[in-house]
């Protein structure tokens, strides 16, 4: 279970889709907790480097996703439970925003821009 | 079983929970339930499925299938679950059949949104799998021990974790959301602030995020269900959950926390803490930053593209290329300038355009790779049309309050992201130069328009400006009366055309101009000051009614300044320009130059200076060009012959220019009189004449001569750029050259290090060509008494236009150092003197002595005085008259002998033995005019006292080979203060050795012979005794003192070629005065006596030459014959009559021959020599070097190197 929580502080990375914030090693070695099944990170570090991105602010450790606001408000209430961005810098590498709007995701950027 | 078989199976169980939910299998009941709810939407249903085939890898399952029943379907799940497994051990051949189907399926599955694996398959698959279906139902109904709702948990358990979360996740539904829905709302969990410690935020979300992993199944549960930080919010920890207990057990335990201080955050405030900042992807193409670090750190660069990740741009940068051509051999890799060095900043190249040819220059083994048009590839480096393209992370690039100036800017005008239109797009670079703006570039009152969101293009006036908004009251009707808050970025200045700005910021800063277009940001203005076009940001821009003058500064510099800009540049700053000021130069060529390079700034305003018709000019005269341009102008400044003029009317640099002075008419008619004057200052011409004139006058007095010139212009102090030795002190034997001196110190640049030291004239010698040395006399030396006085004159006399001091310190030594250096006597002296004064009469006074009293000396005297300069001034005679009453009365006082120097104790000795009637009968045997002329006697005496050290310590073989012949006290006399000492350096001298006795001899005899009856002692014995060395021996009463003698001079010894210990001198001839007095007239002798012979000893090279009283041995029929000591009397029976054996080297035949006519012979480089003298007496060794007057011996049995005064070696002859 702790495989979700980095390690240490050093080359945290932020999932782009999720927000979910892992060690670069971590990515590479299990994927996105949330998003695997989408953008297939694992092994892949150039996909690990094209979905998850450096900068970003904030963490929160969402330990129980369903009751929480917090979760809830940043859109991460029905992700696993782990540490989150507040908010993430960059997009999703266009290719990959089509092909998830090809599979019916709107893509959601965690960089601020969404407009509600 | 394989692996690939395991996940095989893992498949067939998926297929079977397919299939029961296909079939709505009762016992899959809940499984199915499950699966239902989570998906919702049908793209979910491959997501998951996948997800489960993911994590099956890992698992071994306990379930297990036969292979045979696998159909084609199952086949093709398995296919697509191995490629999304990536399982590096899977036979990959396998699966390349159904690749293309299985990407079709996969198309289908997201295209058609359907998910469940029943409607994926095809119906001829689906006949094959009810069959399957079928027989998976019976398996699981024979499978009857298993409980099914204990299954459904099995599978829940095995999948349920990671079931839900994506496929809900990205479920397109919620995305729909709007925010304000999300609002918090009572029932949600309450959100604490916690403070921290700063820094440590991130670190405590970590720790309870572990800690409730922790004990997440514990019996204590961590009961919160978010906690957070944000960057922005620094020292704050926020904590989401239901009670304030909660809180607290959570925080319990952990550290850098402050537990004490929990604060509720309102319902309504918890949005804002969580509020995402949009921040206009701050970075864009086009962007200016700079580099934090590395090479080129602080470099603006401009980014042409953003990474996607958003974590590293490319960048254009004006390369810094090292392009010093490498050698072969320091090219280790092509990477070699890229490597950091220590300090980057140091020496890194400076920014330039890249050049194929230059590169491909200096590193000829890894040229420049063309890419296409001006596409270069260089050391792994992109360069494009010059500029250093290159990838860098934004962590490492500036991107706040970049503030590039225009300067900068425009040096990324060619090519770049705006190269389609031929240049920098301003308007760009304003865009993104605008937003460093800050409020203070904003001013109340000023007109301006919003550039962004809503209210954009909206104009008003700024109403106030806080520290980051700017309040603006807009002009617009309908928004009338509203204040609006804006930030500087939003906002930029409203000009009109025609409006008068004044520049604020940058490169223009203070120049004001009028606005003749405007784009944008980008103002162009045609300045006051010079009319010339600038483009500035109109941020940088105010509205001015005032005209700049110029700035007219720059450091300390002002426009109008004379200034040094080198050695043999001067010229006047005629504009000043931020960061530089522009020049004129003498020459009339502008420059511009930056104000360190300025050297320093002059004044010219005592300068004056002749125009075309002999007029004198000077600073502020107006003034008119002859002929030519016929231009006007009022003088700034002068320099040598160049005027600078100004005259406003004139655009050209300003109104500055340079015209000689002799091209100038004065404009204003003025009296010539009080320009005479300092023209004659000024002209160098006349100062030579001055300096001629001088030394005709001779006697008007150093001082007042000197005055004239100063110190610094005119008198060049004679010692400059002579080569000198160091003869005391640390740096004692250096070899030098004067640079400069000063009264009493020279500053000398050693041969050794090039090091400038500055020195006491008092411890350097001057070392002459032909390798001896002259000590330099410091002035104190002279000063006592009048006798300086009388120096000052002859050494005026002699030297004409030389600086006074330089001729106190010489003059003593005119009849000694006079001889030895060519070039001092040829400055100094006139050669009459030369000729005059020595070489016939000592060489005449050399064979009698009395003669010599007479004859020898007088001639030297006369000569000297006789000298046009010494007889024909006045100053002579006050000189002369001067030192002659010193001599007289003082040369009993002990003033007298402070006066001159230490003038010998024997001069001492002499004037007690001999007393004063000695002196009266030598003024007449020597025509009176010996005492008129004392100066020159006084110079002798004085350079007895003074300068003897050097004669008498100086190497060279004379003044020894006076002393053996020297037989009596006369020896000592002359041999330590006077004659002697001048010829051992004279390259005459040492030949005309009997001059050098005869005048040892004129110093004694003088008052030995001369006055037979007035002193019982020594002159007696003197006169009585024809051949002195006969005579000497009994006479030398002070058998005592001799010993002590010898400890006086010789000890000395040493110290006399050193020059400079006079002191040294003094008190050792005060201790050999000492005895002298008491012992009586024998003193001189006596002294005399002890030193002379001391340094016989055995198996030493002799010379056998007259003796010091002119007597020869049988009739000189041996002289300059070279023998070897072989018996030698004991040395305290040493006296000029011991009688040695020596051995002639010619024939070997053995002689006895007195001591007094033999002569020591120098070692030469490389001789055996023996220590005659001193603590190592009778040491042997061999003479390994000679400097000036020490020897460097190595001496046997020793390992080190002695330095040993030449005067104490003898040539050893012995083995």
């Amino acid at each position: 279970m702790s495989g979700i929580i980095p390690t240490d502080k050093k080359q945290l990375r932020a999932c782009m889709l999720c927000s979910l914030i892992k060690k670069q090693e971590q990515f590479l070695r299990s994927g996105c907790d949330n998003c695997e099944s989408l953008l297939g990170m694992r092994g892949k570090m150039d996909k690990v480097m094209d979905c998850t991105s450096q900068h970003f602010d904030g963490a929160v450790a969402v330990m129980q996703p369903s009751e929480s606001w917090v979760a809830k408000w940043q859109r991460i209430d029905k992700f696993e439970k782990g540490i989150y961005a507040v908010q993430v810098q960059g997009r999703l590498p266009e290719d990959i925003e089509e092909e998830l709007e090809s599979k019916g995701f709107k893509y959601r950027p965690r960089d601020g821009s969404a407009r509600d | 079983m394989s692996r690939n078989d395991s996940d095989h199976d893992d498949d067939d169980e998926f297929e079977s929970l397919g299939r029961s939910l296909d079939n709505q299998d009762d016992s899959d009941q809940e499984e199915s339930r499950d699966e239902r709810r989570s998906s919702k939407s049908a793209k979910a249903r491959p997501n998951k499925r996948r997800e489960i085939e993911d994590d099956d890898d890992d698992d071994d399952d306990e379930d297990e299938d036969d292979e045979e029943e696998e159909d084609e379907t199952v086949s093709q799940r398995r296919h697509k679950k191995q490629k999304h497994a990536v399982n590096p051990y899977l036979d990959m051949e396998a699966e390349v059949d159904d690749e293309e189907e299985d990407e079709d399926e996969d198309d289908d599955e997201y295209g058609a949104g359907d998910g469940f694996i029943a409607d994926e398959q095809d119906e001829a698959a689906e006949a094959t799998r009810a069959s399957k279906h079928m027989d998976l139902d019976r398996r699981r109904r024979e499978d009857e021990d298993v409980d099914l709702e204990e299954q459904a948990a099995r599978f829940k358990e095995r999948y349920g974790r990671r079931d839900y979360a994506p496929r809900r996740g990205f479920q397109g539904q919620q995305e729909d959301i709007p925010q304000q829905l999300l609002m918090p709302d009572v029932q949600s969990p309450h959100l604490w602030m916690v403070r921290c410690k700063p820094g440590k935020e991130k670190d405590l979300v970590f720790s309870l995020m572990r800690k409730f992993f922790d004990t997440e199944y514990s019996a204590q549960p961590l009961e919160i269900s978010a906690a957070f930080c944000r960057e922005s919010l620094k020292g704050y920890v926020y904590i989401e959950c239901m009670r304030q207990a909660n809180v607290q057990a959570a925080l319990n335990g952990l550290n850098n926390v402050f537990a004490s201080k929990l604060t509720l955050v309102p319902i309504k405030e918890m949005t804002d803490v969580l509020k995402v900042r949009h921040k206009e992807s701050e970075l864009r193409p086009g962007t200016w930053v700079r580099v934090k670090r590395g090479k080129y750190a602080s470099d603006l660069a401009q980014i042409l593209d953003i990474s996607d990740s958003g974590d590293s741009a490319k960048v254009k940068l004006i390369p810094r290329l090292d392009l010093t051509p490498k050698s072969d051999s320091s090219h280790l890799g092509s990477n070699r300038q890229r490597k950091p060095v220590n300090s980057p900043l140091a020496g890194r190249p400076p920014p330039k355009l890249f050049n194929a040819r230059e590169a491909e220059k200096a590193d000829k083994l890894n040229k420049p790779i063309s890419r296409g048009r001006g596409i270069y590839m260089w050391n792994n480096d992109v360069f494009r049309e010059g500029y250093l393209e290159k990838d860098m992370k934004i962590s490492s690039l500036i991107t706040e309050n970049i503030n590039p100036t225009l300067d900068e800017i425009q040096k990324f005008a060619k090519g770049g992201v705006d190269d389609e239109d031929g240049g920098l797009d301003l308007s760009a670079v304003a865009l993104s130069a605008m937003s460093a703006s800050l409020t203070s570039h904003f001013q109340p009152g000023e007109k301006v328009e919003v550039t962004e969101g809503e209210l954009k293009n909206v104009q008003g006036t700024v109403d106030s400006v806080s520290s980051d908004m700017i309040m603006v009251r807009p002009h617009a009707e309908d928004l009338k009366g509203n204040i609006l808050k804006f930030p500087p970025t939003q906002l930029r200045k409203l000009f009109k055309e025609g409006d008068h700005v004044k520049v604020v910021n940058g490169k223009y800063k203070d120049e004001t101009g009028l606005i003749i277009k405007i784009e944008d940001s980008v103002v162009t203005i045609v300045t006051d000051l010079n009319v010339k076009d600038i483009q500035v940001f109109s941020k940088d821009l105010q509205m001015a009614a005032n005209v700049a003058s110029g700035t007219g500064t720059i450091g300390q510099f002002e426009t109008h300044d004379f200034v040094q800009l080198d050695a043999s540049t001067v010229g006047v700053i005629y504009k000043v320009e931020r960061g530089f000021a522009r020049v004129v130069d003498q020459s009339g060529m502008t420059r511009e130059v930056e104000p360190h390079l300025i050297l320093q700034k002059r004044d010219s305003s005592r300068a004056i200076a002749t125009d075309g018709e002999g007029n004198s000019i000077q600073d502020g005269d107006s003034v008119r060009e002859m002929g030519g341009g016929m231009r006007e102008g009022k003088i700034l400044h002068l320099f040598r012959t160049f005027a600078f003029l100004y005259n406003r009317e004139y655009m050209e640099n300003a109104g500055v220019f340079v015209v000689s002075t002799r091209l100038l008419v004065s404009m204003a008619s003025k009296s010539r009189s009080q320009p005479g004057m300092r023209l004659d200052v000024m002209n160098p011409a006349m100062m030579n004449m001055n300096r001629g004139g001088f030394g005709d006058r001779g006697g008007r007095g150093g001082r007042g001569g000197g005055m004239m010139m100063g110190r610094g212009r005119g008198g060049r102090d004679p010692l400059i750029d002579k080569t000198v030795t160091i003869i005391r002190g640390p740096h004692k034997g250096y070899l030098g050259i004067v640079k400069d001196a000063t009264d009493v110190t020279a500053r000398v640049e050693l041969h050794t290090n090039c090091r400038i030291i500055t020195v006491e004239k008092a411890k350097l010698a001057i070392t002459n060509a032909n390798g001896t040395t002259t000590p330099v006399s410091s002035m104190d030396m002279m000063n006592p008494a009048e006798s300086p006085r009388a120096n000052n004159y002859g050494g005026y006399g002699g030297y004409g236009g030389m600086t006074p001091m330089r001729s106190d310190n010489m003059t003593p030594m005119h009849p000694s150092a006079g001889s030895r250096t060519p070039a001092w006597n040829s400055g100094s002296k006139t050669p009459a003197w030369n000729a005059g004064s020595k070489t016939p009469a000592w060489s005449a006074s050399a064979r009698t002595p009395n003669p010599y009293a007479d004859g020898s000396q007088t001639p030297a005297w006369d000569a000297g005085s006789k000298t046009p300069r010494y007889g024909g001034s006045s100053a002579w005679d006050n000189g002369s008259r001067t030192p002659a009453s010193a001599w007289d009365s003082g040369s009993r006082t002990p003033a007298r002998g402070s006066a001159w120097g230490d003038s010998d104790s024997s001069s001492n000795n002499h004037h007690s033995n001999g007393s004063s009637n000695a002196w009266g009968d030598k003024a007449d045997s020597h025509s009176g005019s010996a005492f008129p002329q004392t100066p020159a006697a006084n110079n002798d005496w004085m350079s007895r006292g003074v300068p003897t050290p050097g004669p008498f310590g100086a190497p060279s073989p004379a003044p020894y080979s006076s002393y053996p012949y020297t037989p009596g006290p006369s020896s000592t006399y002359e041999s330590a203060p006077t004659p002697s000492n001048n010829f051992p350096s004279t390259p005459a001298a040492s030949s005309s050795l009997g001059s050098s006795h005869g005048h040892g001899s004129s110093g004694s005899l003088g008052s030995n012979v001369a006055t037979p009856g007035a002193t019982p002692g020594a002159t007696n014995r003197m006169q009585s005794v024809a051949t002195p060395g006969a005579q000497l021996t009994p006479q030398t009463p002070a058998g005592p003192s001799a010993p002590m003698t010898p400890a006086s001079h010789f000890p000395q010894t040493p110290f006399m070629p050193t020059g400079g210990d006079y002191s040294g001198m003094d008190s050792h001839h005060g201790s050999s005065q000492a005895p002298g007095y008491g012992s009586g007239g024998g003193a001189g002798a006596s002294l005399a006596s002890g030193p002379s012979f001391e340094w016989a000893t055995q198996d030493i090279e002799v010379k056998i030459t007259t003796g010091k009283d002119g007597s020869s041995f049988e009739g000189g029929k041996y002289n300059e014959q070279s023998a070897r000591t072989v018996r030698v009397p004991p040395r305290s029976a040493l006296s000029a009559t011991a009688v040695c054996e020596v051995r002639l080297l010619s024939d070997q035949k053995d002689i006895s021959i007195p001591v007094q006519y033999l002569k020591r012979v120098a070692p030469a480089k490389n001789d055996g020599v023996k220590v005659l003298m001193g603590e190592h007496r009778g040491a042997l060794g061999t003479l390994m070097g000679v400097d000036v007057q020490d020897g460097i011996v190595s001496l046997r049995g020793e390992n080190m190197y002695k330095v040993l005064t030449m005067s104490v070696l003898g040539k050893y002859l012995g083995v």
